[in-house]
């Protein structure tokens, strides 16, 4: 079906057929409102004047005349339009009849009075698809208001045309030819808005790819999700890493301490005075450990200068510690990223180190609790077997064999020598002797005392006893022990480490390994047992007070001077 | 404008198949940086093992989840431990295509 337009007039008002005519030829001629070479019928409904046929009319519109024609309508070409004339009474049957054989037609356009408008919509004969109402304005503004809103729900455009064409383009307009002029455009106007399409907004213009940017935002939003994800994965990863080469470097460094720190207890030379290639000094051991954590982190991806290496028990007589900062930059998505990591390693020191077969290597038993070297024999804080092996080796060059009798001994060793032989004044009671700090050395023979009382300062030993009472060597036999009768190996001279040395550090891979001789009792100097020398006044309490006269600590041996 | 209706949902049933394309690509990438974060931490965990004298191989594997059991593989040359690690996909071939591996070092005892 083509497009209906039906045109009425307000009563009073006229002009509605030259303005029905005029935008019929618009319709039919004007591009912009679908102009082609159909012509259109126009209907005029109402006792009108007949009109024949022009001498000048359109291909299409002599072909619709015939067709109308034949079914027996009134009909005639005039320029672009075919018009049709239908009785009042019969408007209704006969638009139906009329439009069927119009499906040719471009547009059909109707001219009727309001009157006759209401009886066709009334009865349902058209359905228009827009509605022109001619009336005077401004005179009938309000009766055409009221007219418009009672014909919005008839069609979907209702224009209303305020006055009419004139004169000339009326009869131009009814005679099917263009009106011209003003009259012209302004119809022009009227029927593109009433045939073409409104423009829609632009939000509803189209739905074809209304879901693109739906589908681009949701694809974007997922790749930089992504993109996010993988640069804080990035980071981490790289943080990650960076600690874990701080790690191994630092477990590679307690590695090589755990690896070599037997090494360390070596005496540097043998009892000939060969040099032991298998003692290494602590210095050479911390390079090597420093050695062993540079090659970690290199090895871990970490350039050897961005590794830092230090021992915070580096000034302990056996560093075990070792942490490590390792300073990162990381590339994250072309921003840098500086990182620090750092790790601390300690190594355990093996528990044979040093130690002859039977023997702890670890002091327990109550007072020094780290780990113990052992010369002759004879357990004692590494870092005083460093110091004799250096003295006895220098006794070695003036031809004095120095002979350890006693050195570490427990509290509980201590207890086990008290039960025995309860006179505080010849054994000391548990926890108050020196022996228990592992710093303590009984030497021998006597004929070494001179060199002893000459040279041991140079080696950082003090001497605690006067050497005349090696004399006394023999005399302790009249002190007995279990039935155990003292040799004279028994009576010898007992040095301390200086304080200023590492003896006054401690161990510092435990707190146990801490030595406290607060309690350790000094036997009266004034009392039947050795007379005492002490050696340094200025030393500390610990020190000064203390005395040591132990023989060996062998469970079936007592002495006089077991304090 | 009535032959447009709908139009927008037809072309958002067209464009599902490309966004699930793009979580899948998305997913498999998270999956192959989170491999990669496990190899690391279990190629530290077999190097802590190394440099305790103890064998690499249990420890690795206590240090990655269950799935990994069968996707991992260890390689180990003194103190070099290099865990290679296959994410998780749907095609195997993808997921050797996109293996990962850490490697680390640690000073061996001795």
């Amino acid at each position: 079906m083509p497009p209906l337009i039906l045109c009425c007039e307000l009563p009073g008002s006229s002009g509605v057929v030259a303005v029905a005519a005029a935008l019929g030829v618009a319709i039919a001629t004007d591009p912009k409102a679908g102009g082609s070479t159909e012509s259109v019928l126009r209907v005029e409904v109402g006792e009108r004047r007949p009109r024949g046929p022009t001498m000048l009319a359109a291909d299409g519109a002599r072909s619709l005349e015939q067709a109308l024609r034949d079914g027996g309508r009134e009909a005639a070409a005039r320029g672009h339009l075919t018009w049709l004339r239908l009785e009042r009474d019969d408007a209704v049957e006969a638009l139906e009849a009329a439009v069927e054989p119009t499906a040719g037609a471009r547009a059909v356009v109707v001219a009727c009075s309001s009157a006759e408008a209401r009886g066709l919509l009334d009865a349902g004969a058209v359905q228009p698809d827009a509605i022109v109402l001619r009336a005077d304005l401004p005179a009938q503004r309000a009766l055409a208001a009221l007219a418009a809103r009672d014909l919005r729900a008839e069609a979907a455009r209702v224009k209303v045309v305020g006055r009419g064409l004139g004169r000339v383009a009326s009869r131009r307009a009814v005679a099917g030819i263009d009106p011209g002029g003003e009259a012209s455009r302004r119809v022009r106007r009227l029927a593109r808005k009433l045939l073409v399409a409104p423009r829609p907004s632009p939000a509803i213009a189209s739905e074809a790819g209304q879901a693109l940017p739906l589908a681009l935002g949701g694809i974007f939003a997922l790749v930089f999700g992504a993109l996010l994800l993988a640069a804080f994965g990035g980071a981490v990863t790289g943080t990650s890493r960076t600690q874990r080469a701080a790690d191994l470097a630092a477990l590679s460094a307690a590695r090589s301490m755990r690896d070599d720190f037997e090494r360390l207890f070596v005496p540097p030379r043998s009892p000939r005075g060969v040099p032991n290639p298998a003692h290494l000094p602590k210095q050479e051991y911390l390079a090597r450990a420093e050695q062993a954590a540079v090659e970690a982190a290199e090895r871990n991806g970490v350039a050897s200068e961005r590794v830092e290496v230090d021992f915070p028990d580096g000034d302990s007589f056996a560093p075990l510690r070792t942490a490590v900062e390792v300073r990162a930059k990381l590339d994250v998505s072309g921003a840098g990223l500086s990182v620090e990591q750092r790790a601390v390693a300690e190594a355990v020191p093996p528990s044979d180190a040093s130690a002859p077969a039977g023997q702890p290597a670890t002091a327990i038993g109550g007072g020094y609790s780290g780990p113990l070297a052992y010369r002759q024999g004879e357990p004692m804080r590494p870092d005083v077997a460093a110091a004799f092996d250096r003295m006895a080796a220098a006794a070695g060059a003036a031809g004095q064999s120095l002979v350890i009798n006693s050195a570490y001994r427990s509290d509980a060793e201590q207890a086990a020598l008290f039960a025995e032989n309860p006179d505080p004044q010849w054994v000391a009671p548990p926890g108050t002797s020196l022996h228990r700090c592992a710093t303590e050395l009984d030497l021998g023979p006597p004929s070494a005392y001179g060199w002893l009382a000459a040279n041991a300062g140079r080696f950082g030993f003090v001497q605690r006893y006067s050497w005349e009472f090696a004399n006394c060597g023999e005399g302790t036999s009249s002190f007995r022990s279990g039935g155990v009768i003292r040799s004279n190996r028994l009576t010898r001279l007992t040095f301390k480490r200086r304080a200023s040395s590492a003896s006054q550090k401690g161990f510092s891979i435990s707190p146990r390994s801490a030595c406290s001789t607060g309690t350790t009792r000094v036997p009266s100097r004034s009392g039947a047992g050795p007379r005492m020398n002490i050696a340094n006044r200025s030393r500390s309490a610990s020190f000064t007070r203390a005395t040591v006269f132990a023989p060996s600590r062998r469970p079936r041996t007592a002495s006089p001077s077991s304090l | 404008m009535a032959a447009e209706r709908g139009q927008a949902s037809i072309e958002l049933v067209a464009a599902v198949p490309a966004i699930l394309l793009a979580a899948l690509v998305c997913l498999q990438l998270l999956a192959t940086g989170y491999s990669l974060t496990l190899a690391d931490g279990a190629a530290e965990a077999g190097a802590l093992a190394l440099a305790s004298g103890l064998p690499a191989e249990p420890a690795v594997e206590g240090a990655l989840p269950g799935w990994a059991g069968d996707r991992v593989e260890v390689d180990r040359d003194d103190g070099r431990l290099t865990v290679r690690l296959r994410p998780p996909s749907p095609l195997m071939s993808l997921a050797h295509a996109l293996e990962v591996s850490s490697t680390s070092w640690v000073r061996r005892p001795g």
